[in-house]
């Protein structure tokens, strides 16, 4: 979608970081989604090292 | 007329309104994010908003943060639509997508991966202290591994005993048995759907689920009829719909989808749904976490995942005991 | 003493429930609290800790109950149930239920229509999601900072190629179709657009634009660096371009610090192509080249949002250096100010919370005086190099080394407050303070800062001295703070409050010049 096909649409915004702004978007009745972010495997070294090589290895 | 339109419906729900064709609904409960609508047949439906889970006989909404309903407001089920009071317009429930709220196919576990799945789940309910009963978890552990037991909050406490026992029986394919004690687990604990009704939850998925057990049909369709009706005594009409959905199979999509992961030991699509679940609720997240790790572990009569011995419970000391040492 | 509260029929989310339990145990004197749905099982732990009355005999799994035991010496009913009252009312805190989707997939998922990604995770792993979105179609606003400048490269690149916007990183401002990004004011909808690369300039430009009663048809952000040589101005390039194609934009505004002058060149190209009058703040910059262009130069940030407005209403744009007041009653305040200074106060302290506004003041004021500060006109300058507290102090408090693990000031205004207690004297003369308002600052930006001049103008009575006070407010009357409030907060605490930070600026300089210092 181009920029200017953007200023046509309705703005729905995905949030991904500081949850204020996206209270912000909704207290304004702007379509959001809150994502809960987190870095992989929660920062767990071992896990994410696992998870990457399962990722990987699909 | 201002019009909300459903943008995703259970399936079983679209079946259900279809068959009553007119009706009316009372208000039965108004969360945040969602609102709970009572039908004549004491069925609950959930409207929420287009951001979260659907669930059993729920559809999702736009613009439902615009929707006011108060207890006791009716809502006129014509056709496809829903009439709101106060003439606030009407849901069309007519244009939503269809989604199921249950497994469509049996899965295949990998026991090895699924094993690995566990192992994941059994790390994340260790890594901190829950309000639940989860922190059981770290109960099995001590077991397994060895090392002194953790201190438990007062609902792990109260109900270690009664839970060991249930598991024990479950574990040993006693159905029967298992169905008894669970009328020492439903209805209890904190939240909104108490946290043994979550753990139940889980529970219920796992064996509707089953393959390759040797557990009969008769067997696992009565101990789903004795808790069904345990849960209709013991406990909230939320909490008890959840579990009568899970015993045929139906669950929220956050539910069923990390069963579904778990099973396969699809270690990429769960670890974002453990992140979720973990936060879930207050504990309810936790709980059904703790139910499934507990329920796929020892599932009955089939062969041990890799990576994990079989887990037990010993049944302890009595309560009174174990209360006064953790929570003294 | 035991006391048990039943709720009927009463549903609440688990969150809620967890939280009254919480809060209550907090109270001083609580000994144990339950809260439950009445379930027999609950209701039999209840017992068990001895916590059971008669008016739980009648209470059914659909019923709320709270069992607290506490000590009646320390902690009264009524503050236990008001305690209770509260948290059943607070369900703007209770995010049970929410479907908070853990990955930028799964959000998809979830609004498959979504048109704008807005990231603020922290800088190592921002680069990585925007990628992810831009590569999934989605426009970027990207408020993260510390992303290195190869990702930010590659990021736009990927972003030009796409015809999609990549707003950032470090980009604070945006308003897209009305709605206001991160930090922003609320505008009303209009006939002009601006990209910036600078956010509180931005604002202020955006806000006076309003207060003139016209408004904003699209506000881009690009980020600090997109005029660097390196990254070369693509976003300002692509934001130029989207608004030359808008028809519901008649007027273009740049705002930004001068480009690198290659990015400068490209940008003049482009706009001398437009058919529509371009208006171009480069802060400090060089006019003639910009009129050489055919586009209209700026003095001030409030100057570029007077211009602006002039030219879509087909008026003649003038500059703009004066005062809204007439020009007797500024004299007027210039004397009376200069007649409450001792002697032997001398120095300007000017403490801000938005970057692009320091920036505007400083470029004013340092003509004509010695400005150190954390970001200088000149290296001598530099605040290190100040003679003890001897000089003229002019602090962009929004910089890295004053934000190191805390929130930025416009975030939490008391990072501000210090800077009074440890920086203002005897010696001072003059205060100088931006209030930014908006989505994103503070509620109360304006009552900490009254507070902490109130404080200083305090201490220092004790001596018998008063203080200079002066400040602008980057704000609008549809704001969610209240700017009538706001300003009223201000003046109630003896400061002089300005209709733009240039006016206020050019008011210090008066009063510095009057009084000799």
């Amino acid at each position: 979608m181009s920029v200017n096909d953007l200023f046509k649409q309705d703005l729905k915004v995905i949030n991904m970081g500081l949850e204020s702004f996206y209270e912000d978007l909704t207290s304004q009745k702007v379509e959001a989604i809150q994502v809960q972010w987190k870095p992989a495997a929660g920062g767990n070294q071992k896990m994410a090292a696992l998870l990457g090589r399962l990722k990987s290895s699909k | 007329m201002k019009v909300f339109l459903a943008s995703r419906i259970d399936r079983e729900l679209k079946d259900y309104l279809a068959s009553l064709g007119e009706s009316d609904f009372q208000v039965h409960s108004v969360f945040r994010n969602s609102i709970n609508l009572l039908t004549p047949s004491r069925m609950l439906i959930t409207l929420a908003g287009p951001g979260s889970d659907l669930m059993p006989m729920g559809m999702l909404i736009q613009g439902f943060s615009e929707l006011v309903l108060a207890g006791k407001n009716r809502v006129r089920l014509a056709g496809t639509f829903l009439h709101l009071p106060e003439n606030q317009g009407l849901i069309d429930a007519g244009q939503a997508e269809v989604w199921p709220t249950n497994l469509e196919s049996p899965l295949n576990p990998n026991r090895k991966e699924m094993g690995l799945a566990l192992d994941y789940i059994e790390n994340k309910l260790l890594q901190e202290e829950r309000e639940g009963i989860a922190s059981l978890a770290a109960v099995l552990a001590a077991k397994r591994r060895g090392g002194r037991t953790p201190s438990l909050n007062m609902y792990a406490s109260f109900i270690l005993e009664d839970l060991s026992l249930f598991l024990d029986a479950y574990g040993e394919g006693r159905l029967e048995r298992a169905g008894q004690l669970a009328r020492a687990l439903i209805g209890f604990g904190p939240g909104l759907t108490p946290s043994c009704d979550d753990f139940m939850t889980a529970l219920l998925l796992s064996l509707f689920y089953r393959t390759g057990d040797s557990l009969s049909r008769d067997l696992t369709a009565a101990f789903f009829e004795t808790v069904v009706s345990l849960a209709k005594e013991k406990t909230n009409l939320i909490s008890c719909q959840m579990i009568r959905q899970a015993a045929r199979g139906h669950a929220g999509r956050l539910y069923l989808d990390t069963f579904a992961a778990t099973v396969r030991g699809d270690l990429a699509a769960l670890e974002p749904l453990v992140e979720r679940l973990l936060v879930y609720g207050a504990s309810s997240g936790a709980d059904f976490l703790f139910g499934l790790y507990c329920a796929l572990s020892r599932m009955p009569a089939v062969s041990t995942p890799v990576g994990a011995e079989p887990l037990r419970f010993e049944a302890g000391r009595g309560q009174n005991d174990l209360l006064k040492k953790n929570t003294g | 003493m035991i006391k048990v509260i039943v709720r009927e029929n009463a549903y609440y989310d688990s969150v809620t429930l967890m939280l009254i339990s919480r809060e209550m145990k907090k109270l001083d004197g609580v000994e144990e609290v339950l809260v439950g749905m009445g379930t027999d099982l609950n209701l039999d732990l209840v017992k068990m800790l001895e916590m059971f009355l008669p008016e739980l005999e009648k209470v059914t799994p659909n019923d709320l109950f709270i069992a607290a035991k506490f000590d009646e010496s320390k902690v009264s009913m009524d503050e236990l149930i008001s305690s209770f009252e509260e948290q059943l009312n607070r369900k703007k805190e209770a995010h049970a239920g929410e479907y908070q989707p853990p990955t930028l997939r799964s959000a998809l998922n979830f609004m498959p229509d979504a048109n704008l990604v807005q990231i603020s995770i922290p800088g190592q792993y921002a680069a990585n999601e925007a990628e992810d979105a831009l590569n999934q179609g989605l426009h970027v606003m990207l408020f993260s900072d510390n992303v290195p400048m190869e990702d930010e490269l590659r990021l736009k690149q990927l972003a030009v190629d796409k015809g999609l916007l990549m707003m950032g990183p470090d980009c604070g401002t945006a308003i897209i179709n009305g709605v206001p990004l991160c930090f922003a004011n609320v505008v009303r909808r209009g006939r002009i657009g601006l990209v910036g690369a600078s956010g509180t300039g931005t604002q202020e430009i955006t806000v006076r634009i309003h207060q003139l009663g016209e408004g904003m048809s699209q506000v881009i952000g690009t980020g600090g660096r997109d005029l660097s040589e390196t990254i070369g101005g693509l976003m300002m390039i692509q934001g130029i371009k989207a608004l030359m194609a808008d028809p519901d934009t008649e007027v273009i505004v740049l705002v930004s610090k001068p480009p690198a002058p290659s990015v400068e060149k490209k940008i003049y190209d482009l706009i001398s192509k437009s058919d529509k009058p371009v208006v171009i703040d480069f802060i400090g910059g060089d006019a003639e080249s910009i009129r050489q262009a055919g586009a209209i130069p700026c003095l001030s940030l409030e100057d570029a949002a007077r211009k602006a407005v002039a030219v879509l209403r087909k008026e003649t744009p003038v500059d703009f250096d004066g005062f809204d007041a007439p020009q007797e009653d500024i004299d007027q305040l210039v004397k009376e100010a200069v007649a409450r200074l001792k002697p032997d106060q001398k120095y300007l302290r000017a403490f801000y919370t938005g970057g692009t506004l320091t920036d505007e003041a400083i470029k004013y004021l340092g003509s004509d005086h010695v400005i150190y500060s954390n970001i200088p006109l000149t290296p001598d300058q530099a605040m290190e190099r100040m003679p003890g507290k001897e000089g003229h102090l002019c602090l962009d408090l929004g910089e890295d080394q004053f934000t190191r693990g805390r929130p930025h000031p416009m975030i939490d205004p008391l990072t501000r407050s210090e800077f009074f207690d440890t920086h203002v004297d005897e010696s001072t003369a003059l205060i100088l303070v931006d209030v930014v308002l908006g989505y994103g600052s503070h509620e109360n930006a304006a009552g900490v800062v009254a507070d902490s001049v109130a404080q200083a103008r305090a201490r220092l009575e004790t001596s018998g001295k008063d203080l200079i006070a002066i400040a602008s407010v980057t704000g609008t009357d549809q704001d969610p703070q209240n700017l009538d409030e706001s300003i009223a907060s201000l003046e109630q605490a003896g400061i002089t409050v300005m209709p733009s930070n240039a006016q206020a600026v050019r008011l210090v300089d008066l009063i510095m010049k009057a009084a000799g210092i």
